[in-house]
């Protein structure tokens, strides 16, 4: 494929990134919440690496690009699922089999995402009824992809790249920043908000690789590894310690301040 | 000079790191099993206490040395990362360096009360803490704008393990919502970044570079390379994001939850350094915002009404009857409601105050949190309640009375940084607010505006009906007979009250000097940078 037909694809890669977004936000069920979070995870990841073979950059930059997103693509779901289930529940060793340490590892990862899907499936719930939420987040995606056409052209002299590439880029990140933050407000579990924050990250993430300033990317690209830390903090720290504190994946059961 | 002021800087900002990792050196001790008995023990926490405390106070007196002999901007890298030293810098290092040290006097008194056993937890809140202070220094001295920002999650992270690692379900909740909440938050900040970087346009022939530094930054801004409109969206998307860290209104409602239920030594950073550092942070760009449109009247008019919106908000809470901790919490609140008011005026004078504000809140409310911790250990310690046990009083209110009868010491300590804290003179807080309403009404005497009028009357009336909220709170805490017994209090709860209240009281007739310290000549010098007016040189460099 010639780098001119890599803009485009990107563009479009970046689109469903919307959709899933969308999706996301519809959905009533965590367990497909969860796999719509990885499917965009991977689009991203095919957009970051689109994004760097189009831009020509170095083997070693594209990688260390291109593996953030995949990273959270793989490793958010088992930590989802060990924070879902009650971390005081004692798991069953299975017998000594002459497993190797990868295989074992998977397993336990299978086990833990299989039994996560039971509850996966009782939670995911939004406050607000489809026919309400729907056309809230279509506005902000309205708002979005307004912004980012009429923040676009102010900048256009220092982008020093296409004006369409940049244009949706920007306004993509800001429609997924928006569709992050209504769903974090707009669902009633503490998994459903980290994958609002999640889905935050992503339109982040997109900003700072197709939308920064070439000569500045790097930094940006920079700031996005402390961010995949707070989440990591999040993940394996606050979230399954709120659990197990509360008993409770709902909002309402973790209420006891009063903020 | 032995000690160049680089060299001074590095040294504050290793000092933490290294003392963070220096105190699980004891615990290799107690692997090999040599710490099983009480003197073992004993010697261990010592050491933790001992690398902690002298650390902050060491990391304090290195402050004070930078501020005497930094007489002009540094700019040096470490590690790989650009820092750049200077008056403003050197203002908050100071806040951090004097809340930092009082707060670690009640590390280990905090721990052996809540946390006798927990070796590794002892260990672990030593090492977090000395985490935290060094994300706190590292803000006021990194120069690039990104790394700034990094630095600002790097304070969330520190702070969030030191509240989730006391381990019950409030503390999950609380930092659960102020993660959650910051994290958020913040990304608005970057997006705001983004733009600032985005707006960078070079004119024709221009020699200058795209950069993130904030000096350069304000170069570009100065030489009228940065696209208006963007930096006028950066900044609105900046305060989003950064107030959100520093607690403004509406993005507030992390706050209470955190501070009310962090320990107490960390509730006096939260609440006394770690919102300002997000404010510093503001500045920065307030000064960029200023320069590249060539007036301060679109920054002046959002940091006013940001800071008359927190004091509306915080006014309504503070009356409530609720815990005192939580009380203190929407306090940070209002004042900083009144440091953002006092930006927004702007000019020399209020800027003065709001920036003299920024110590006075920060000394003030460590005093208050530092003597309220006393008062849960020692009347806790006494009652049968478990030291985690947060059980409000009747009606949601405070569990505690007569402490002034129950622990003298403490209990003045209160009273007088209680009436501190809601502007009484002669304390502190009082000439702060002082010299913001000062500048407000010669802003409104040369220029009468209705707009400023309505504030002034805001802000008055919130002051005055929050001084009644406070003094009533106080009032059922302080006075009566105490309905517990409490413990002795000990030398090492007092001396630093007693110094923290020195300062208030000082800092509430004059602006001192102290020692090597010129703490006048270094306000006006931050002053003159917020206003970026270096002695007609242009560019603060």
């Amino acid at each position: 494929m010639s780098t001119d037909a890599l803009e485009p694809a990107a563009v479009v890669m970046s689109y469903l990134l919307i959709i899933i977004a969308l999706w996301i936000s519809a959905t009533r069920t965590l367990k497909l919440m969860v796999r719509l979070y990885q499917a965009q995870s991977l689009a991203l990841t095919v957009v970051v690496l689109l994004t760097a073979f189009e831009r020509g950059r170095s083997l070693l930059a594209l990688g260390l690009v291109a593996i953030l997103p995949l990273m959270l693509a793989v490793i958010v779901p088992p930590l989802l699922a060990r924070a879902t289930l009650d971390a005081t529940t004692r798991r069953p060793t299975g017998p000594g089999t002459a497993m190797s340490l990868l295989g074992k590892l998977r397993a336990g990862r299978r086990r833990v995402l299989k039994e996560a899907e039971l509850t996966w499936l009782q939670h995911g719930g939004s406050r607000l009824p489809v026919s309400l939420s729907g056309p809230i987040d279509m506005f902000l995606i309205a708002t979005a992809l307004l912004a980012g056409y009429r923040l676009v052209p102010l900048a256009v002299a220092v982008a020093r790249h296409t004006t369409g590439a940049v244009t949706s880029s920007l306004a993509v990140s800001i429609a997924l920043l928006l569709q992050g933050l209504f769903t974090m407000i707009n669902k009633n579990d503490i998994i459903s908000q980290i994958i609002g924050l999640l889905v935050v990250d992503q339109g982040l993430f997109l900003a700072a690789v197709r939308v920064a300033p070439k000569p500045l990317a790097e930094t940006f690209v920079i700031s996005l590894f402390l961010y995949v830390l707070v989440t990591l903090t999040i993940l394996l720290w606050v979230l399954p310690g709120l659990h197990r504190a509360s008993s409770s994946i709902e909002i309402a059961g973790n209420a006891e301040l009063k903020g | 000079m032995w000690f160049s002021p680089q060299l001074l800087a590095k040294l504050i900002l290793l000092l933490p790191l290294a003392a963070a990792a220096l105190v699980w050196l004891p615990m290799t001790q107690r692997l090999a099993g040599h710490d099983r008995d009480v003197g073992a023990a004993n010697a261990r926490i010592r050491f933790q206490d001992y690398t902690t405390t002298g650390t902050s106070v060491l990391s304090a007196g290195l402050t004070l040395a930078l501020a005497a002999t930094a007489h002009r901007p540094q700019k040096f890298p470490f590690l790989f990362i650009g820092m750049y030293v200077d008056p403003l810098s050197i203002y908050f290092l100071l806040l951090v360096g004097v809340v930092a040290t009082m707060a670690s006097f009640y590390i280990r008194p905090y721990l052996s009360r809540h946390h006798p056993d927990s070796t590794v937890r002892q260990a672990l809140f030593y090492s977090l803490f000395n985490l935290f202070h060094l994300t706190m220094v590292l803000v006021p001295m990194v120069s690039n704008l990104v790394i700034l920002w990094i630095g600002i999650e790097l304070t969330t992270i520190a702070s969030t393990a030191l509240i989730v690692v006391e381990g019950t379900r409030r503390h999950f909740e609380a930092a659960w919502k102020y993660i959650v909440i910051t994290s958020t938050g913040i990304i608005f900040a970057l997006l705001g970044t983004l733009f600032l970087a985005f707006a960078f346009r070079p004119k024709d022939g221009s020699q200058m570079k795209p950069s993130m530094s904030w000096y350069d930054m304000l170069a570009f801004a100065h030489h009228q390379e940065l696209n208006h409109k963007l930096v006028t969206l950066s900044f609105l998307f900046v305060l989003i994001g950064y107030g959100t860290k520093a607690g403004l209104a509406p993005m507030h409602t992390w706050l209470p939850d955190a501070h009310g239920e962090a320990a107490y030594p960390v509730s006096a950073l939260l609440s006394g350094v770690l919102l300002k550092s997000a404010l510093y942070v503001i500045l920065r760009f307030i000064v960029i915002t200023n320069v590249s449109l060539g007036s301060h009247v679109f920054t002046s008019d959002v940091m006013l009404a940001a800071g008359l919106l927190a004091l509306v908000v915080a006014t309504p809470m503070i009356l409530r009857r609720s815990r005192f901790k939580r009380i203190l919490a929407y306090h940070s609140l209002e004042h900083m409601g009144i440091i953002s008011v006092g930006i927004g005026i702007g000019g020399p004078i209020a800027l003065f105050g709001a920036l003299l504000h920024v110590l006075n809140h920060g000394i003030t409310k460590s005093l208050m949190f530092l003597g309220y911790g006393n008062v849960q250990d020692n009347m806790r310690a006494q009652a049968d309640g478990p030291p985690g046990d947060h059980a409000s009083g009747p009606g949601g209110g405070e569990e505690f009375t007569g402490v002034i009868r129950a622990m003298p010491a403490t209990g003045w300590m209160l009273a007088f940084g209680g009436l501190a804290l809601v502007g009484s003179p002669p304390f502190s807080i009082f000439l702060s607010e002082f010299i913001i309403l000062w500048g407000g009404f010669t802003d409104l005497v040369r220029r009468p505006s209705a707009g400023l009028t309505i504030a002034i009357v805001i802000f008055v009336a919130s002051i005055t009906l929050i001084f009644g909220g406070l003094v009533r709170h106080l009032g059922r805490m302080l006075l009566g007979e105490p309905d517990q017994p409490a413990g002795r209090e000990t030398v090492r709860r007092i001396v630093p009250l007693l110094l923290l209240f020195a300062l208030v009281v000082l800092l509430g007739f004059t602006v001192p000097s102290i020692g090597p310290l010129h703490l006048g000549q270094l306000l006006h010098s931050s002053v003159h940078i917020v206003r970026n007016l270096c002695e007609g040189k242009g560019v603060c460099r």
